[in-house]
């Protein structure tokens, strides 16, 4: 479903955010993308999603690349960005309809949808009010909302469990799973390592823009725990710079 | 004392930094180029007045009133370029939270932010007053007390200035908060503000008639509401003890004020951040459109949900109908001027610049891709085409600007009996300046994004492509001017105008095309 092909992202001022990324996300698949801040994992996101534009690699969802058919690509996919910036002047119901509008989700469709959703969230009455009103939670349950409305076929979550409330987290894991059920594919990025154990078929960890391991949880978790793994992986890389350095 | 210097450099910084663009080299280069043309406009509109109105109080023996009338000039400008973006700083700053909850006081706050907004106010009051000052020596004003008296009435009057901007931004953040629709009645606030800055410059113009008439009553009010300014004319006479009052009556207030407000800082604030947010929705049968038509639909409400944006973009279309009715009202009164002037046929072309001169400054679309801001990531993600993007950016711009342009042709079409043929032709070009405004405007907002300011306000009043938009739209009329200067003698009027239609529509088509090329990688760039 995703295809990330030697994938880099150098900003203007010249910073190389991802180096050389390789990685897929099959059907029925729900992927974890960890590592430590600034380690690329929502630079990758974003350019996955189309966001933000690249030079180098290629990246295709469900054939289309985002690059030359972005619209065709974006047409199956859904994004949540870790802080979600929404439109503070329309209501929380005309925000859903706005999107549902983009996606040409149907009337009947959508109210379905939204219902269910809603109620799941606990959002459904206080969607006839002013986004500008909500609070963080809200916001991210909203465009939660307004992710699992259009039952995508990718969909790609940066930090989706932050200022979340644990019902409401909960009912997350479920829809994830749910999607992957149905034949969908997730990927996402998240620091709290139990929650990507537990949920995620397969995990990939980045490092300093590099891809440093990536296959199923239970290979990548062998016989410890994410965490210690994850820590082993930092310590080892870290310690490796620094052999590095000194023998420069 | 060390703590409120920090705090003002930091509050000084943020102001400025409002006008930067970007990052490093460009942010000081943008950042200094608008300063730069905020000085040029500064030095420009008092050059141009003070020169004007020392000539005419020159020759009826009353040049000491020159410098007092450019003050009372200066700080209404100055008012009024501020007024809004200092709502948006003192009361919208992202930084209020993290400020207020440092060991200071909220009258250090406070104080740091006004007189951040001080030194804004005296860079432009300065400038001004210095222009002036030089057109007063031109003219045979100087001597010691003179440039004494103007350096110090500069840096006072400028108090002055703040505390107007201060009460001003204040009163309508205070009252504002206190409406559950906030935008809708600052609009309402705005309009009523600029409708009564429009009239005191009316008062302006007509000062050196009054001079001229009634000498003593304009005394009466230099020694009354405009006591300050009568100080710094008593001043300028070499009056030393009337400045030290000008101190005394412009210093002691402002602190006054600053403290007044510090001690309703938080509640202003607390009740600007309160939550409404009702949890009695019961979810009904829903509608369903098209991608371009919910595209559209956002932009509108984003134009009505927004009063700055509302403001700044729709005034000139609010301005079209209002003159075009007072033109209507006054047919009577002002149709004996139109043949002293040399009938329709020079006046004609006179209202076009007019009119379009206002047209041209309906331009939302030189500010819509910034004011996405932080929301951006909704339509980067979204399956849109870029060309269904710009388009209802575009209609937006067209659905405040066309309406207002032909109902107000109309009117004045109808009041002072135009030949239709010339209604429908400088209709026709009016409308083509507005369409070639807003593709333009679009262009220029690519180059010139501003996708993180704190708040609307900056990118609507102090956005590097807010001024160009501004400033870029009298462009094509200016260049349509100087064209109609040789071919208004071998051609009429109203061929000229189809004329310029023609290449209005063309260089639309142009920028239209180049839109859905480059303007596409420029917008995902972004």
């Amino acid at each position: 479903m995703l295809t990330i092909s030697h994938f880099s992202k150098t900003y203007s001022g010249g910073k190389r955010a991802v180096d050389d990324l390789s990685l897929t996300v099959q059907k029925g698949e729900m992927m974890g993308f960890i590592g430590h801040n600034g380690a690329g994992k929502t630079t990758t996101l974003r350019c996955a999603a189309g966001i933000l534009d690249f030079t180098e690699g290629e990246i295709t969802i469900d054939g289309h690349s985002i690059r030359t058919s972005p619209v065709a690509a974006k047409s199956v996919t859904a994004f949540l960005p870790d802080n979600p910036d929404l439109y503070d002047f329309l209501k929380g119901i005309d925000y859903l309809s706005f999107i549902a509008d983009i996606y040409g989700i149907d009337r009947v469709t959508r109210k379905e949808r939204i219902g269910r959703y809603g109620d799941a969230f606990g959002l459904t009455t206080a969607l006839g009010s002013a986004i500008g009103g909500y609070s963080h939670g809200m916001k991210q349950k909203l465009a939660l909302i307004s992710a699992f409305m259009r039952a995508p076929k990718l969909l790609i979550l940066d930090e989706p469990f932050v200022g979340l409330d644990p019902e409401a987290a909960y009912a997350v894991k479920g829809f994830l799973r749910e999607l992957c059920d149905q034949g969908g594919a997730v990927l996402f990025s998240t620091h709290v390592l139990e929650v990507a154990e537990k949920l995620c078929d397969r995990i990939a960890i980045i490092r300093q823009g590099r891809l440093v391991e990536c296959g199923d949880t239970e290979s990548v978790v062998g016989n410890s725990n994410l965490e210690s793994v994850f820590l082993e992986l930092e310590r080892g890389a870290a310690g490796k710079s620094e052999e590095e350095k000194d023998n420069a | 004392m060390r703590k409120l210097w920090v705090l003002i450099g930091i509050n000084l910084k943020a102001l400025l930094s409002a006008l930067k663009m970007g990052s490093g080299k460009k942010a000081k280069a943008t950042g200094m180029g608008a300063m730069i043309l905020l000085g040029v406009l500064a030095v420009y509109i008092a050059g141009v007045y003070s020169f004007t109105f020392a000539m005419q109080l020159g020759s009826i023996g009353m040049l000491d009133y020159l410098i007092p009338m450019m003050a009372i000039l200066g700080c209404l400008l100055s008012v009024v370029m501020t007024v809004q973006a200092a709502s948006g700083f003192i009361f919208s700053g992202r930084d209020t939270d993290l400020l207020l909850s440092l060991p200071v006081s909220a009258f250090s706050v406070m104080l740091a932010r006004i007189t951040a907004l001080y030194i804004e106010n005296l860079a432009f009051i300065g400038l001004f007053m210095l222009t002036s000052g030089v057109a007063g020596a031109v003219n045979g004003l100087g001597g010691l007390g003179y440039y004494l008296s103007l350096f110090v009435g500069t840096l006072l009057l400028t108090f002055l200035a703040t505390m107007v901007t201060m009460v001003l931004s204040f009163v309508a953040a205070f009252v504002t908060s206190r409406f559950p629709n906030h935008s809708v009645f600052s609009t309402v606030i705005y309009f009523a503000f600029l409708l009564l800055v429009m009239a005191g410059s009316f008062q302006i113009s007509n000062v050196g008639g009054l001079l001229l008439t009634n000498k003593e009553k304009f005394d009466r009010i230099l020694d009354g509401v405009l006591l300050p300014f009568g100080l710094l004319k008593k001043g300028l006479d070499g009056n030393i003890p009337a400045l030290g009052l000008l101190i005394i009556v412009s210093v002691v207030p402002f602190l006054l004020l600053v403290w007044l407000f510090s001690s309703r800082y938080k509640q202003v604030l607390s009740a600007l951040a309160s939550r409404i947010v009702r949890n009695d929705y019961r979810l009904g049968a829903l509608a369903a459109r098209g991608q371009f038509s919910a595209l559209f639909s956002r932009e509108v409400k984003r134009y009505f949900g927004c009063s700055i944006y509302l403001f700044n973009t729709g005034f000139g279309a609010v301005l079209l109908l209002a003159g075009a009715i007072y033109g209507a009202v006054m047919h009577g009164k002002v149709e004996p001027y139109l043949q002293l002037m040399g009938g329709m046929k020079m006046v004609v072309p006179i209202a076009a610049i007019a009119l379009g001169f206002i047209v041209a400054t309906i331009n939302t679309t030189c500010v819509s891709i910034s004011l996405e801001g932080k929301t951006f990531w909704i339509i980067k993600e979204a399956p849109v085409q870029p060309r269904a993007f710009f388009g209802a950016k575009v209609l937006l711009n067209l659905l405040v600007a066309w309406p207002a342009t032909i109902v107000s042709c109309l009117i004045l079409g109808i009041a002072y009996g135009t030949a239709p043929w010339t209604v429908i032709s400088l209709t026709a070009a009016l409308l083509s300046l507005a369409l070639l405004i807003a593709l333009g405007g679009l262009c220029i907002n690519l180059f010139f994004p501003r996708m993180d300011a704190p708040n609307d306000t900056i990118v609507v009043k102090q956005s590097a492509s807010a001024f160009i938009g501004v400033f870029g739209g009298w462009v094509p009329l200016g260049v349509a001017c100087l064209g109609y200067l040789p071919a208004g003698k071998v051609m009429d009027f109203e061929i000229y105008c189809l004329i310029c239609t023609a290449v209005m529509v063309l260089a639309s088509a142009g920028i239209w095309h180049w839109l859905k090329k480059s303007g596409v990688r420029r917008l995902s760039s972004i």
